[in-house]
């Protein structure tokens, strides 16, 4: 990996909700064009790295490095470049309900640009095309099921072709058949596009399919037990821990 | 190369053909210059089939695909058709990924359909009726609650009760207060004016405490709590509805009206008859402190003054209709909680509408009091 670019660096990463620290010391690279998983039990902190990785929250220490950009110390204009440059997946999918499917994914291009109308309809229509929800623009949200808003969201954030798309358990409540399909569109996206892909998720299915790399998290360790191949950390690993997650079984007491 | 970097140059390539080749950048920051250069160089040239060339095309993004079908609709208009030619290997995967072909074969079909106004009309009608319609049952519902928990009072949530009695009672008390003395004293000291011109200022006295006992504490205390905590309870029941709190305890075989309503019905009702009490007196010590002020009107005076010309009644019956203000502001408050769909959206025009319909239904049920008061004989 060492010929590769390395897109984010974090380095030292803490943070603690009061006196409960739930990353201590977390350092990795994530590099360009691969699709990162972060992955982990519930509670481990891999939401809650996530939010710190995107700038969302502001960590108790060390720093997050975009380039020669540090998000945690960025300054505001600073902070807005590199948001062009994000697109992210919330778990829900997060439109707005107020509007259209359509304006949802619409409203980041007409935040940053100023385009020409049919312009917008055509990147609308070729943006919802690829999710697989060409010609339902038109719907709002609380008509569509959970599976259609997420790829609506999916829509919206990479309405601006960002460099780095980040999806925050993007399986979570999908049936089997629309999470194998959203992991191919993640792949194809991926792939034609050469984007970077920081992806949090326990689907072990998922994440044998679309992961390059994996670093897991581990809430008792508060930090990372494993970093690299997921195939290889399930065969190879000498953590229990590790073998236990990808083999889905129970730790003995 | 810098991000805006981008040439164009067109070529005859046969009878009635041309191609235009592209180099650079064709990516969001450029887009629409690149469009308006394409498109001057396609209209100008003496052909019909205009070729893109994109083997040039450095960085390529998915509004470089979207201002091509855009191209290809415009061209078409004037005539001339446009075909994508060769492709470079940074442009062919998101090309394919775009699907223009869908996208210019299946335009988005058009959902708005001309409705004639009878129809309009009609749906409004109807859509009216079926609100009555819920409403009425709803009033049933809770009516047959309310009579089960005068039945069997071990059944309520005294706690929550006197929960609800403190937030929507004891911690609207200051702003209540606040809002009753302003009124009292803007009553004296409008009338001040004209009772000064008369001479008749010990008459304020009569003026301020007839329209505070009968009308502005009774209304002015059941405006604020339709504000304070009619607009609460339909967001909290809204919100609960949205996420499915509701639903989950109705099959816990909990009914959502007895553990959600009439809490709040029996909380209002008993919060504000005493909430009226203390914008009764705030208001009268507005009036008070202008007299005095004012019009050298001496504080024996102005309550003998005062005893005089209110009787018990008019406390009692000013007491009397916020109790029917609080279950108005309550059942409308919950109602509308309860109707809530379609998200945040939902919960935000529930809180609205249950405002609304508050203070609506506060200055209906006002008015009949006020004539009913008249032809009994008591008003």
């Amino acid at each position: 990996m060492a010929d590769r670019k390395t897109l984010i660096r974090v380095e030292n990463l803490t943070v603690a909700f009061d006196d409960n620290v739930v990353l201590d010391d977390v350092s990795f690279d994530v590099y360009e064009g691969e699709i990162f998983v972060v992955l982990g039990g519930s509670g481990c902190g891999k939401s809650t790295l996530l939010r710190h990785l995107i700038g969302l929250r502001q960590p108790q220490g060390g720093s997050v490095w975009y380039g020669d950009v540090n998000i945690v110390t960025a300054s505001e204009r600073e902070y807005s470049d590199l948001l062009k440059r994000f697109g992210v997946l919330f778990q829900s999918g997060a439109l707005l309900k107020s509007m259209t499917l359509g304006a949802n994914v619409a409203l980041p291009l007409r935040e940053y640009r100023k385009l020409d109308r049919q312009m917008v309809r055509d990147l609308v229509q070729i943006k919802l095309g690829m999710v697989g929800l060409a010609n339902r623009g038109r719907l709002m949200p609380a008509e569509m099921s959970g599976g259609m808003q997420k790829r609506g969201g999916l829509a919206r954030a990479m309405v601006l072709d960002p460099d780095i798309l980040f999806f925050d358990e993007p399986s979570a409540g999908l049936d089997p058949i629309t999470a194998v399909e959203l992991d191919e569109l993640m792949l194809a996206i991926n792939t034609s596009l050469n984007t970077t892909m920081v992806v949090v998720t326990h689907e072990l299915e998922s994440v044998f399919k679309i992961a390059d790399r994996v670093i897991m998290l581990d809430r008792d360790a508060h930090g990372i037990i494993a970093e690299g191949d997921p195939r290889e950390l399930k065969e190879n690993s000498d953590d229990p821990r590790v073998r236990a997650f990808f083999n889905r079984e129970r730790l003995p007491e | 190369m810098s991000e805006n970097d981008f040439a164009a140059e067109i070529k005859s390539t046969g009878k009635d053909k041309a191609t235009i080749f592209m180099r650079g950048m064709l990516h969001f920051p450029n887009v629409e210059e690149v469009r308006s250069r394409v498109t001057e160089l396609a209209t100008n040239a003496n052909a019909s089939e205009i070729v893109l060339d994109l083997t040039g095309i450095e960085r390529f993004d998915s509004s470089g695909a979207a201002m091509i079908a855009v191209l290809m609709r415009d061209l078409v208009d004037c005539c001339k058709s446009l075909q994508i030619g060769e492709v470079s290997d940074k442009v062919k995967p998101l090309l394919h990924l775009a699907n223009l072909d869908e996208l210019l074969k299946d335009p988005e079909p058009a959902t708005w359909k001309h409705r004639h106004s009878f129809e309009v009309v009609g749906d409004w009608a109807l859509e009216r009726w079926n609100d009555a319609r819920q409403m009425l049952q709803y009033v049933g519902r809770v009516v047959l609650s309310m009579v089960f928990a005068l039945g069997h009072p071990t059944r309520v949530r005294w706690s929550q009760v006197i929960y609800l009695i403190q937030s929507t009672g004891a911690d609207a008390l200051p702003i209540v207060s606040l809002i009753s003395f302003l009124v009292g004293l803007v009553i004296a000291f409008v009338s001040a004016i004209q009772l000064k011109q008369l001479g008749a200022n010990i008459f304020i006295a009569d003026l301020v405490g007839l329209s505070v006992f009968r009308e502005m504490g009774p209304l002015m205390a059941a405006i604020m709590l339709t504000a304070r905590s009619g607009s609460a309870f339909a967001a909290e029941i809204g919100t609960m509805k949205i996420s499915e709190e509701v639903d989950a305890l109705t099959v816990m075989g909990i009914k959502p009206l007895d553990y959600l309503v009439i809490p709040r019905l029996i909380a209002v009702m008993l919060a504000l008859p005493i909430l009226t009490c203390f914008a009764d007196f705030f208001g009268i010590l507005g009036g008070l402190v202008v007299a005095i002020s004012s019009l050298d009107v001496t504080m024996p005076a102005f309550f003998q003054e005062m005893q005089g010309s209110i009787d018990s009644w008019d406390i009692i019956s000013g007491v009397m209709k916020s109790f029917f203000f609080g279950i108005l502001i309550a059942a409308a408050g919950c109602y509308y909680g309860m109707s809530t769909s379609g998200g945040a959206l939902g919960v935000g025009q529930s809180t609205t509408k249950s405002v609304v319909a508050g203070i609506f239904l506060i200055v209906i049920a006002d008015s009949i009091f006020v004539v009913l008061f008249h032809y009994l004989g008591v008003g």
